[in-house]
């Protein structure tokens, strides 16, 4: 098969969005968790990305990747702010130890 | 005169009524009026005699042998059972009126002589009173039910009576004796009672006597071979047993002597013992062959048996009382062998001078202040009135000729001799050789108490000297009691010539004695149960008569004459005879030896039944309690156990169970937030895989 | 393998020497420019230049997510994730989405790294050196081994509607960026007016998260 087919592309984000979850879930600094979310969030920028190329409206796809930067972004300037506010609550951004909400 | 209507219908229940009045108004007021109101039941029961010799006048004087007066009303209906009440005058009821009235007079008059001074003196007239109305009430009863209901009265009264001085415990155990006694009779008479009211389904004696005659009786199912209707009459003759004291239940009346002698002269002499042999001959009609032998042969041995245990007595009392349970045997014999006019009219003599002899008793022991007739002798100097008095009520109950015991005493053992005769058998022999054996003893003991009591040497100087005839209000009755031990006054015709028109007294002509003629069974008994004393054999008859009167004639001779022997002349020596019979004589002493039997058997089996219930009660049935308890204990510990163990154990393991699995599920909620996005990622591919697969 | 000249880190833009990731600024030039004889090599025996170049992209790619992950150092992990995003804009260009790639390194790298760095230095635990929860590890692993094996499975079975002429032979002719601004204000204008509001309200929320605490913080200093 081609190098260069959709399914290289859908690999690849498969690859990263794993890894990206896989950070979520084991790093214990909430930073961390943030760059794993990046991940993700490119990840599913790319798939996005990948099947606008290879379907019939060609464009259309790119505009949603777009719209998933921007929220990307957003979304990492308001995490930030919340880490930086519990790391001044809390002395840690160990997320281990932000545990008030324990059942 | 219309056939079976009253001239005066309301008498007889008036006569009733007066005597209770009086027992009420002594009752509650007798404290208050003067002289403790003895005048009241005095008056009360003269006025019962005066309507009771009205009465008489009317009923027996018209000469009807079956005249028969009516009245009920209805009491108590429940379903289809109608219970009356009412009264029944015939002949008999006439005459019983009259006897039960006059010498109740006699005694209430006497008593105010005795009774004098006694702290209860208003109470024993209430008393008294209170005895004519309950035995006034059996004799104008024309029901069973009746019947039974004043007999319990009649009971209650001689209880009263008896145990009038009960701060003495003599007095206290013989008048419950006499009342337990009377009750096991009762239970007879209940049972009698029972049976004819299941047979009949009514009280009434005249529609008992219908249904004997239509042979409702006969229709019944016969109980242990023997028929309902013999069953009935056994039973209310186990009731007339108590009553009259015959053997077994006999015992009460010597003890009875307890009371005051003139209560004893009333009840325990001449009226309420008679009341047995009354209610045998108001039966009469439903007692069959069986029923009579078996009356017959209960009359005789008492009558022996009474006799032979009045020899050895020295309490004067105690005599006379043997000697009235020998007489009620008498009368049983001779109602028993078809001598229904026989028996009654031995029962109206024998009240006449067994009530006078015992008033004699009260007056001698009211003047000595004892009853022990070997401290007594030579009163007939002291007490002369008390003596002539005494010596008729003793020729008339030794059956001399011309006292009115000769005429009734020969006429049962005629009617005895008679029944032999025609049915010459054992059966029919034994009656008439022991009531003829009886009759001597008779003769023999009243004689020896006179004897002792009136002459020879007084033995107790003291009391003889303090010794003195009793006073008018005493020897009054005693003189018009005398009076009628005569024979004539129950033998004689009466012929009463047609009055005029303005007097209304129904009359007759009465040919012969008119005992004889008036006091005859009801007509409605004839041929139904082949009554005996219908048979009609005159050779027979008249020969038993002449046999009888030789040698009632001849044994009363040698009973007078062995008692002058012994106690006047000492030709036989009392003593030697009572050594010489040592083993008889203490036989006799012991009573038979019938109330030992009864102490050893009844009275000490009943406390020994007692201990050993009690044993039960205490041993078992506390016992069971105490196992329930503990039972229930143990199975309530049991549950307690159980319901700690298992039920909260499931309980405490439920909540257990749920802490722990919360426990555990709780740590997934530890607030690591990377901990929940592990679960939602492993969630989501075990959908895919699931779904996959 | 016949003598190589020794490569040199112009050749391997996205490599610094001995391999660390560097940032990955140098890969566009590399590309466009970068033809050395190993690379002209590679086309000749095997591939074309085209799928070498995607292949080296895509690994970076790849082993710098990895590296992102795994590494201790928080700093360090922040700058492989900064090659990360290079490496995802070259893939972009190469799905023929130069617009998108531009915007994606403008505003990943300049924005959002800058931010994580800032953030990073303005928390002290980054001198602590973060582990791995040890606990979670195994777990995580299982199910992201399961995750991506599951995907690469739809992936590869899957029949996936291609259009013709498709497969990176021709970067799309005509110009995205006008293509995009037009649908932008045209078919898709709601959803980039929600956008910008969305962008407003983080900044606002934003700054009044870090206002308070800042407030608080000079309260208690004080």
């Amino acid at each position: 098969m081609n190098i260069i087919s959709l399914q290289s592309y859908l690999i690849i984000s498969a690859l990263l969005f794993s890894f990206g979850l896989f950070a979520i879930i084991t790093r214990k600094n909430a930073i961390s968790v943030l760059l794993g979310f990046e991940l993700i969030m490119n990840a599913a920028g790319l798939n996005f990305a990948a099947f606008s190329h290879f379907s019939d409206s060609v464009i259309h796809g790119q505009v949603f990747t777009i719209f998933i930067i921007a929220l990307a972004a957003a979304e990492s300037a308001v995490i930030l702010a919340l880490i930086i506010s519990v790391y001044q609550k809390m002395d840690t951004v160990q997320i281990d130890e932000i545990d008030s909400l324990k059942g | 005169m219309e056939t079976n209507q009253l001239m005066h219908p309301w008498f007889p229940v008036l006569i009733l009524a007066l005597p209770l009045l009086a027992s009420v108004v002594q009752l509650f007021a007798g404290r208050r009026l003067p002289r403790g109101g003895d005048w009241v039941s005095t008056l009360m029961i003269l006025a019962g005699f005066v309507l009771s010799l009205i009465t008489f006048a009317d009923v027996v004087l018209r000469g009807d042998p079956g005249f028969r007066y009516e009245r009920a009303f209805n009491w108590i209906s429940f379903g289809s059972v109608n219970v009356t009440m009412g009264i029944l005058v015939d002949n008999l009821t006439a005459v019983m009126l009259v006897l039960v009235t006059g010498i109740s007079s006699c005694v209430h008059v006497f008593s105010m002589f005795y009774m004098h001074g006694d702290r209860r003196y208003p109470l024993y007239f209430s008393y008294l009173s209170f005895f004519c109305f309950s035995m006034i009430g059996i004799v104008i009863s024309d029901n069973l039910l009746m019947t039974f209901m004043f007999w319990e009265l009649v009971g209650y009264s001689s209880y009263a009576l008896i145990g009038f001085w009960f701060e003495r415990e003599a007095a206290a155990e013989a008048q419950k004796k006499a009342f337990v006694v009377n009750r096991v009779g009762d239970v007879g008479f209940l049972i009698g009672l029972m049976i004819i009211f299941y047979v009949v389904g009514d009280f009434r004696f005249g529609r008992i006597f219908e249904a004997a005659a239509n042979g409702t009786f006969d229709r019944s199912i016969p109980i242990f071979g023997l028929p309902l209707v013999t069953l009935a009459g056994v039973g209310i003759f186990l009731g007339a047993m108590g009553k009259s004291a015959q053997f077994p239940f006999h015992v009460w009346l010597p003890d009875a002597m307890e009371g005051p002698t003139t209560a004893s002269s009333l009840i325990h002499a001449a009226t309420m013992v008679a009341a047995g042999v009354f209610l045998t001959a108001r039966i009469y009609p439903i007692l069959t062959p069986e029923a009579l032998i078996f009356i017959t042969y209960v009359g005789t041995f008492t009558a022996f048996m009474a006799a032979t245990i009045a020899l050895v007595q020295s309490d004067i009392k105690r005599v006379l009382a043997y000697s009235t349970i020998s007489q009620l045997g008498y009368m049983m014999l001779g109602l028993g062998s078809g001598g229904y006019t026989a028996g009654l009219a031995h029962l109206f003599t024998h009240a006449f001078f067994k009530c006078l002899l015992f008033l004699c008793a009260g007056s001698v022991i009211h003047a000595l202040h004892t009853q022990d007739m070997f401290r007594m002798g030579g009163l007939r100097k002291k007490m002369p009135v008390t003596f002539a008095a005494m010596l008729m009520g003793t020729l008339a109950i030794s059956g001399v000729p011309l006292f009115s015991g000769f005429f009734s005493k020969d006429a049962i053992l005629v009617q005895a001799l008679y029944r032999y005769f025609t049915e010459p058998h054992l059966l029919r022999l034994l009656p008439f050789v022991f009531g003829m054996g009886s009759a001597a003893l008779t003769a023999f003991y009243m004689f020896r108490l006179i004897f002792l009591t009136f002459f020879g040497k007084p033995r107790d100087k003291k009391i003889y000297a303090h010794a003195h005839e009793s006073p008018l209000l005493a020897t009054a009755p005693l003189c018009i009691l005398a009076v009628f031990t005569l024979g004539f006054f129950w033998t004689g015709t009466v012929d009463i010539p047609v009055p005029s028109g303005e007097v209304k007294i129904p009359v007759g002509i009465v040919k012969q004695g008119w005992v004889q003629e008036m006091i005859v069974e009801p007509a409605i008994a004839a041929g139904h149960y082949e009554n005996p004393s219908l048979m009609e054999d005159e050779p027979a008859h008249k020969k038993a008569e002449h046999l009888v009167e030789g040698l009632s004639i001849l044994s009363a001779s040698f009973g007078i004459l062995l008692a002058w022997l012994i106690y006047i002349r000492k030709a036989v020596s009392a003593q030697a005879i009572r050594r010489r019979f040592r083993l008889t004589v203490l036989f006799l002493e012991n009573l038979w030896y019938v109330d030992r039997l009864y102490e050893i058997v009844i009275v000490r089996g009943l406390h020994r039944w007692n201990a050993l219930v009690f044993q039960f009660d205490q041993v078992i049935i506390d016992g069971l309690v105490n196992a329930m308890g503990c039972s229930g204990e143990w199975l309530s510990r049991g549950i307690g156990c159980f319901d700690r163990v298992v039920i909260d154990g499931a309980v405490n393991l439920t909540a257990t169970v749920s802490q722990s699995v919360g426990r555990e599920f709780s740590r997934l909620q530890n607030g690591k937030i990377q901990g929940y996005v592990f679960l939602g990622i492993l969630s989501l591919c075990l959908y895919i895989l699931i779904g996959v697969m | 393998m016949p003598s190589d000249p020794p490569i040199k880190s112009e050749d391997r833009p996205d490599r610094g020497i001995g391999g660390q990731a560097r940032s990955g600024d140098r890969g566009m030039t590399g590309l466009v420019i970068g033809i050395n004889p190993l690379i002209s090599w590679i086309r000749r025996n095997i591939m074309e230049l085209k799928e070498v170049i995607f292949i080296m992209i895509a690994l970076t790619t790849v082993v710098s997510g990895w590296l992102v992950v795994s590494l201790k150092n928080i700093i360090h992990s922040a700058f492989a994730l900064l090659v990360t995003f290079f490496g995802v804009g070259g893939l972009f260009v190469y799905v023929g989405a130069d617009f998108l790639a531009a915007t994606q390194i403008l505003i990943y790298i300049g924005g959002v790294m800058i931010l994580v760095l800032f953030a990073i230095m303005l928390s002290e635990g980054v001198y602590n050196i973060s582990l791995f929860h040890r606990a979670r590890v195994l777990p995580a692993l299982l199910v992201l081994g399961a995750l991506p094996y599951i995907l690469f499975r739809v992936i590869m079975e899957a029949s996936w509607h291609v259009r013709s002429g498709a497969g990176g032979e021709e970067v799309m002719g005509g110009n995205t960026t006008q293509t995009i601004g037009g649908l932008l204000l045209g078919e898709y204008l709601l959803p980039f007016e929600v956008i910008s509001v969305l962008l407003l309200s983080a900044l606002v929320g934003s700054v009044v998260l870090i206002r308070k605490e800042v407030g608080k913080r000079r309260g208690k200093a004080a």
